[in-house]
């Protein structure tokens, strides 16, 4: 094969391999965005009557969603596992009390947990990193006059 | 001999062609609008909210026109929609907007009363001739204050598609 021949074919070659990729790339792009869904994790916030603590979860797009929730102790033991708990409208924020979720089941003589707890946020598509703003709000004191407040950011995950 | 040309052809083949990639890229970003949402404001008696845009872009004459948008949060209607051609944000200087404020005073305009709740705030800009409005050229502050309580809230630039 002459030299030509053989520029040519290897032109040719990458030509294939650039279309190749231009086509490939934004497929794979919007495959993850469209993705099955997503958790997302927080963790390090103490729930206690004192120390309430507030979830946050802001769909910034035009898809209602639901998502499952599950509080855990620090060893890992569930404390609450409610799916499709939390049903953030379009355009809407969610706000939901962790206090009121570790109470709610008990009777009124019964102390709810108080201590470090864990957040586990599950749902499908548009609930990603990308399109909903998730965070929970620390407050020390009362939550109707606090005497500060800390604000904790999720860790998000694909849900393969 | 043969090979290396071969070799020096696909080599400059596959720069051209990832120069031009690049290019289309990077200019497909910079025209997406960007905007500015904000999660975990709360106004009312005896809150604030305080949002401080500064310009900061290394150009004068991106001079930002700043809109917002108002929205409660259980249905996410809107409280407070864009006004006239919005605030002007010069370079070097902030922009200090007090929510509760601006919500009130919008709704005094239709003879409603000032709004008490959580909300949530989105803003763009338009106007910068060098930069967009955008992470780079906008420093943002965000915060809550209430009871004795003072602290930063939830700060996040989308790019819209």
């Amino acid at each position: 094969m002459s030299w030509k021949a053989r520029a040519i074919s290897g032109v040719g070659a990458a030509l294939l391999g650039v279309a190749v990729l231009a086509v490939a790339w934004p497929g794979a792009h919007q495959a993850q965005a469209a993705g099955e869904g997503c958790t997302a994790f927080l963790a390090g916030a103490q729930s206690g009557k004192k120390t309430p603590v507030e979830l946050v979860v802001f769909n910034t797009t035009a898809t209602a969603f639901t998502l499952d929730l599950i509080i855990r102790d620090p060893a890992g033991i569930e404390l609450v596992n409610r799916p499709g708990e939390i049903a953030v409208a379009a355009r809407a924020t969610a706000i939901v009390s962790i206090e009121e979720q570790l109470s709610r089941d008990l009777d009124r003589k019964t102390k709810p947990y108080e201590g470090i707890v864990s957040i586990e946020l599950v749902g499908d598509s548009p609930f990603d990193e990308e399109q909903v703003i998730v965070h929970a709000t620390q407050y020390f004191g009362k939550r109707s006059k606090p005497k500060g407040a800390v604000v904790f950011r999720p860790l998000f995950e694909l849900v393969p | 001999m043969a090979i290396s040309r071969w070799l020096l052809l696909t080599a400059l083949t596959i720069l051209l062609a990832g120069g031009t990639a690049l290019l289309v890229r990077g200019t497909a970003k910079a025209d997406g609008d960007v905007t500015l949402y904000v999660s975990g404001f709360d106004i009312g008696p005896k809150k604030t909210a305080s949002l401080r845009l500064t310009n900061v872009s290394p150009s004068v004459a991106d001079v930002y026109s700043i809109q917002l948008t108002v929205r409660e949060i259980d249905q996410g209607i809107v409280i407070r929609r864009p006004v006239g051609d919005g605030a002007r944000l010069f370079r070097g200087q902030t922009l200090e907007l007090e929510i509760g404020d601006v919500v009130d005073q919008f709704r005094a305009g239709f003879e409603l009363s000032g709004w008490d709740g959580a909300v949530q705030v989105v803003a763009f800009g338009t106007g910068g001739v060098l930069n967009d409005f955008g992470p780079d050229t906008v420093l943002v502050e965000a915060v809550q204050t209430e009871g004795k309580a003072s602290y930063g809230v939830v700060v996040e630039w989308r790019v819209e598609e």
